[in-house]
């Protein structure tokens, strides 16, 4: 619900040289460091960022999915003997394929779409920092264009965006829940 | 075989089952306590360091000790009073424009019948899926073209036709029964009187859910903002958190002060219009 500049500002604090989840993280073997500002660490920290911001949306799209599952389902599967874990895989698991390809196509589109939390962490300076390790495609572009003045080099690499859009676009409209289902 | 298995070990012991079962929903609870709690504990971690003088920042002090500092150094620093005005404006501005707008296109594309009708609703499914991103340069350019760099105008007319909530309005009028309508138009009332009689109270969650997509998209955006305003004065909060952050680098204590107040009037339309949220996130599959 928040906007993604908040949540980066939070974390980029969470995850700075001795803030609570980079010390906290130590302790299982990661380097104790600036994640956003270490090459090595940058483009995970946009992940946690991203990942915090949607698992929340795609809980309630799994709950939606689940309850559609009637429950005699599960009633036939365990009077056949399955247990928890068998039940999950074979009745759970196929109930909500639908669910599961929509959220991987939303996630994909939405994920290329990265923008923000790339220009929060760069701080003002070349978008894509530390060395070019956040330049997502939507980050390039923006360097190319409103930064070094290439507006024809970044119209090209809008179209190639926008080919990875539609295509991951079709993929969820061929595979994903029906309208009605949702 | 296994199976066959498991079923007699059940029977003979039902008591280890349950006791099975009860591991299994403490586990249960216990993972799901753990996950609420990472998801919590950054907006535990914005209040209370928000709440902290610089010097005491990432230690427990008792809550004496804590201050409100931060945030009348944010508010005497920064236009803050300013950039919740131009958010206002600019968000008000395109929830009542795109209301408007949107729940017209929709419903001259669900009742109407004029040439041509198929072939713009084809052509907004197709826009439906192009992510601003693709016609940011075109925009900024056409933008420039016509002198409303750091204006208003330039953050709310492009967002006013939405294909997304004109699609979501056409598909919501779609489903009304047209004997209303008819019995509407025997009472003596004319289109425009139809449909505002009609068409619009009876998709109220249509376009309740239309105002709150727009609301968050652009309470929320960033990008649009950060590309077409460059005057502190005419910057929306997003952008200004973003250069009160870059400008109080060292400064996290009030880099958090300026979160919580970005943060509070979102969360507070949120509790008040939280009832129509949920059914529409679970409708569209969207989030601001």
């Amino acid at each position: 619900m928040t906007s993604t500049v908040a949540i980066t500002t939070i974390f980029m604090q969470l995850f700075v040289k001795g803030g609570p989840a980079a010390t906290g993280l130590a302790a299982f073997g990661l380097p104790n460091s600036t994640w956003y500002a270490d090459p090595g660490l940058a483009l995970a920290f946009l992940v946690i960022v991203y990942v915090y911001m949607f698992v929340g949306l795609y809980i309630v799209i799994f709950v939606g999915g689940i309850e559609t599952i009637p429950d005699f389902l599960y009633e036939a599967a365990s009077m056949d003997g399955a247990g928890v874990l068998r039940r999950f895989w074979h009745v759970t698991l196929p109930g909500i394929r639908p669910f599961a390809v929509f959220v991987v196509v939303a996630g994909v589109i939405q994920a290329v779409q990265i923008f923000d939390q790339a220009y929060v962490i760069s701080g003002g300076t070349v978008l894509g920092s530390p060395a070019g390790a956040t330049s997502t495609i939507v980050v390039f572009i923006y360097q190319q264009a409103f930064r070094l003045n290439a507006l024809g080099y970044a119209s090209a690499a809008t179209v190639v965006l926008l080919v990875l859009v539609l295509v991951a676009g079709i993929v969820s409209r061929r595979l994903g829940p029906k309208e009605e289902d949702v | 075989m296994s199976a066959v298995a498991t079923r007699q070990a059940a029977a003979a012991s039902p008591r280890s089952a349950s006791g099975s079962r009860r591991a299994l929903s403490m586990i249960r609870y216990a993972f799901l306590i753990l996950f609420a709690l990472v998801m919590a504990a950054p907006l535990f971690f914005v209040l209370y360091a928000s709440l902290l003088s610089p010097a005491d920042y990432l230690s427990l002090v008792p809550p004496t000790q804590l201050t409100l500092d931060n945030y009348s150094y944010v508010v005497t620093h920064a236009p803050i009073g300013q950039w919740y005005l131009n958010t206002a404006i600019v968000t008000a501005g395109v929830v009542l424009g795109a209301v408007i707008v949107n729940t017209l296109a929709g419903w001259a594309l669900a009742r109407f019948r004029f040439r041509g009708r198929q072939l713009v609703f084809l052509a907004i499914v197709a826009v439906l899926m192009v992510p601003l991103q693709a016609y940011l340069i075109p925009l900024y350019l056409q933008i420039v073209d016509l002198g409303w760099l750091n204006s208003y105008q330039a953050l709310v007319i492009p967002f006013l036709v939405n294909p997304l909530l004109i699609f979501l309005m056409r598909q919501s009028f779609s489903t009304l029964p047209r004997e209303l309508e008819e019995a509407a138009a025997i009472d003596g009332a004319g289109r425009f009187r139809t449909f505002l009689q009609i068409g619009v109270p009876l998709s109220i969650t249509g376009i309740a859910t239309q105002a709150i997509l727009a609301g968050t998209w652009t309470w929320n955006g960033f990008l649009v903002p950060v590309t077409m305003t460059s005057d502190p004065d005419l910057f929306v909060l997003t952008v200004g958190l973003n250069s009160l952050q870059a400008q109080n680098y060292t400064l996290p204590t009030v880099q958090m002060a300026g979160v919580v107040l970005l943060t509070i009037p979102i969360v507070v339309m949120f509790l008040v219009f939280q009832r129509f949220i949920v059914p529409s996130i679970a409708s569209s599959g969207i989030k601001g």
